[in-house]
């Protein structure tokens, strides 16, 4: 068996955000480009290897030029924890941008805007991208971006 | 390497904001992004995250 090429490890911190118990969330930066239009600042996105598909916030999606309203009505049929939703799938990639790595992906939007997190990046993203070593009981997390693509 | 406490920085906060490059305090927040994003161009874009600021993330199960 092949050994992965990886990059040398990223340490991430744990982020404890506001409610009950203490949650550590694992959260990364990233910045998005699509056709030109980027936001000023990299979103806080929430790791999810339990998301098969990568979601942005509908109004992510509209900041970086996609408009909705155009894409027509929004499929039905999508299943999570909390039920059944409805989304797009976009039309086109995003270029991301991972603390200096640049890879690009497909994201479906969740039609809800009361949305708490603006990206979620699940198993067809970061983890196509990156090998991830989750140690929550020492605060952090790492990242080894592969070096056999790019 | 220990974990990063949002938690006070976040207090009382709902809506797009903006977080200092340190994650210690709120550089600006709006009702939406949009409106965010046109705060944070008349501040020259300084640097910093963006996230969406919710009063209990706890519930949240993916």
């Amino acid at each position: 068996m092949k050994q992965d090429l990886l990059q040398t490890p990223i340490k991430i911190c744990y982020k404890v955000l506001p409610g009950r118990g203490r949650v550590k969330w694992p959260i990364i930066d990233v910045k998005f480009t699509h056709q030109g239009d980027s936001l000023p600042q990299p979103l806080l996105a929430l790791v999810d290897s339990g998301a098969n598909h990568s979601i942005l916030h509908p109004l992510v999606a509209e900041a970086l030029g996609f408009n909705l309203k155009q894409l027509g009505p929004p499929e039905k049929g999508g299943l999570s924890v909390s039920g059944k939703y409805e989304s797009w799938a976009l039309p086109s990639s995003i270029d991301i941008d991972i603390y200096g790595n640049k890879f690009r992906s497909r994201f479906t939007v969740i039609n809800n805007r009361e949305l708490i997190w603006p990206c979620i990046l699940g198993e067809d993203s970061i983890f196509e991208f990156a090998r991830l070593d989750f140690r929550k009981f020492k605060g952090y997390f790492e990242v080894r971006f592969r070096l056999d693509i790019n | 390497m220990g974990v990063i406490n949002l938690t006070k920085t976040l207090k009382g906060k709902i809506g797009w904001i903006s977080l200092s490059k340190d994650y210690k305090k709120v550089i600006a927040q709006a009702k939406t992004l949009k409106e965010l994003v046109v705060k944070l161009n008349k501040m020259g874009n300084p640097e910093g995250h963006i996230m969406n600021a919710a009063k209990d993330y706890s519930r949240y199960v993916g």
